[in-house]
């Protein structure tokens, strides 16, 4: 009876074993358990960015307490500097000049790779398909390509350990295939946990850190409309907040189709803001960041984002001042 | 007249040119295939001359300075003085001829300093070497505008404030020195 039982074990297992196999993980599954490997994951790494024709090297960090996470950069070139990441609020403090940066950023979650949490609704404007394996810091990883089905965004690929689900490797491409961002761990430690950060910010006014919080407002509150976007941009945020000087209020809108994102600015011109300071009208790039800035009645419009300059462009020409003739 | 350049062109081989001189020289140089075949001829025998060996230099030596030169990465650094485009052009048109004139002398200096540093060079070999001809010179604005690129010229500091309230890629890109306004405190600074 026993030998029997081990008999159908082992026939149980060898049929498992084969049918996993048979039916490997689509790329939208491999996608949904990094997002939750990024999430309750401790890990840490050497992580190298390659962004706007610049490489920075940092020491990464991440780490999961009672629920609540937090990333943390160190900087390894000078200037030192270490960026801490709190749920939605991020501090930067710069060494040298022991200053503060406390910033709020509700819409982003990580430093290494942003994925929504919903992969099907990006089925419209996205393509998912795993292209293969390869290793990434002496860690086997399946390569993800996220395609996009049309030519209002970018080309990315992810590079995901097959153990642990851990972002190893992120790639934006442009439409021609040239690579424009690159994010890779050289060294990544799993389950490692190191201990929550907790900044200095001692003698820090506290006042001042209250000023620098960005409260989300509704969107009809902006003095624009965008009324035309691409298939599966959506808006998701919106603030009218000073970005150069005290009286001079900006509305920001930000929109994303889950992967990109797209920053709509309105500001008035009657300010005595320098002209060498001002952003000249047209397309301009860096990077993978492209921005459209033209006049709109007595203001300045500038659409900014990690899409292709066509895209900027066809955004910024659907933006009308609310209440105003077409 | 074609006298007087081939003159110039020997004192440049000897480092005897003055600046000026060299910047308008090189400029004949490169629309002119005849000087160009003299400065060849030159070279060939102020090596021989001074010493038994050769040492070869890529014929496409100066074309990858200027690619390199083209391939320079945008730095998004606010403009100090802001200059008429037609200004920011001819600087970038002298910043190109300069490139191709140190190119050649250093070009010249290698073959010399090879020569007597590498006694295993191969003998006689052809020194080509040379600034290369007008046409290879990188497309203009104009040429650029058509092509439908972007507008990589550095931009400013309003540029700098749409980026950092876009995104945390300014945490990473090494825009380590950006002071957003009202999102800088300072603690205990002495």
């Amino acid at each position: 009876m026993i030998l029997v039982r081990i008999l159908f074990t082992l026939l149980f297992a060898s049929i498992s074993a084969v049918s996993a196999a048979e039916n490997p993980l689509t790329a939208k599954q491999i996608l949904q358990k990094m997002a939750k490997a990024m999430e309750v994951s401790d890990y840490q790494g050497t992580v190298v960015f390659l962004k706007n024709d610049k490489l920075e090297a940092m020491k990464y960090f991440h780490t999961v307490e009672k629920n609540k996470e937090q990333e943390r950069l160190v900087s390894l070139n000078s200037p030192p500097r270490e960026i801490v990441r709190n749920s939605d609020e991020i501090t930067c403090l710069y060494k040298l000049t022991r200053q503060v940066i406390v910033d709020h950023r509700p819409y982003e979650h990580s430093f290494i790779v942003d994925v929504p949490k919903n992969l099907d609704e990006q089925d419209a404007s996205y393509q998912f398909e795993v292209v293969g394996e390869e290793d990434v810091a002496m860690l086997p990883s399946y390569v993800v390509a996220i395609q996009p089905k049309d030519d209002f965004r970018y080309i990315r690929k992810i590079w995901i350990a097959k153990e642990q689900f851990l972002p190893m490797k992120a790639l934006v491409y442009d439409i021609s295939g040239a690579v424009l961002e690159q994010v890779v761990f050289t060294e990544m430690q799993v389950n490692k946990q190191p201990p929550i950060k907790v900044v200095e910010s001692a003698g820090v006014p506290s006042p001042s850190r209250g000023a620098v919080s960005a409260t989300p407002s509704p969107s009809n509150q902006a003095s624009f409309e965008v009324t035309a976007l691409p298939q599966g941009f959506k808006q998701i945020f919106f603030s009218r907040k000073p970005l150069h000087q005290p009286d001079q209020p900006v509305d920001h809108l930000m929109l994303s189709d889950g992967f990109a994102s797209v920053s709509v600015y309105l500001e008035s011109k009657k300010t005595d803001t320098a002209p060498e300071s001002r952003l000249p009208e047209g397309i301009h790039s860096v990077g993978a960041i492209n921005s459209m800035s033209r006049t709109l009645a007595d203001s300045q419009l500038t659409v900014l984002g990690e899409v292709p300059a066509a895209t900027v462009k066809y955004i910024s020409e659907g933006v009308k001042l609310r209440n105003s003739a077409p | 007249m074609v006298e007087e350049k081939n003159q110039n062109i020997s004192r440049l081989i000897d480092g005897e040119l003055g600046y000026d001189e060299t910047l308008d020289l090189l400029k004949k140089i490169q629309s002119d295939e005849a000087l160009k075949n003299t400065m060849s001829r030159y070279q060939a025998i102020s090596q021989a001359l001074k010493t038994d060996e050769f040492y070869q230099v890529r014929a496409d030596f100066s074309r990858k300075i200027f690619q390199e030169i083209q391939q320079e990465p945008t730095y998004f650094l606010p403009q100090l003085n802001p200059q008429h485009p037609s200004q920011v052009q001819d600087k970038q048109s002298k910043r190109k001829l300069y490139a191709v004139a140190a190119s050649a002398l250093v070009a010249a200096v290698l073959v010399g300093q090879g020569l007597r540093d590498d006694p295993s060079a191969n003998k006689y070999q052809t020194v080509t070497a040379m600034a290369e001809p007008q046409q290879q010179m990188p497309t203009s604005t104009a040429q650029r505008e058509n092509l439908k690129q972007p507008d990589r010229q550095p931009l400013n500091a309003q540029f700098n404030d749409y980026l950092q309230a876009h995104n945390n890629s300014v945490y990473t890109n090494g825009e380590a020195q950006f002071q957003p306004y009202a999102k800088v405190t300072a603690y205990g600074q002495e």
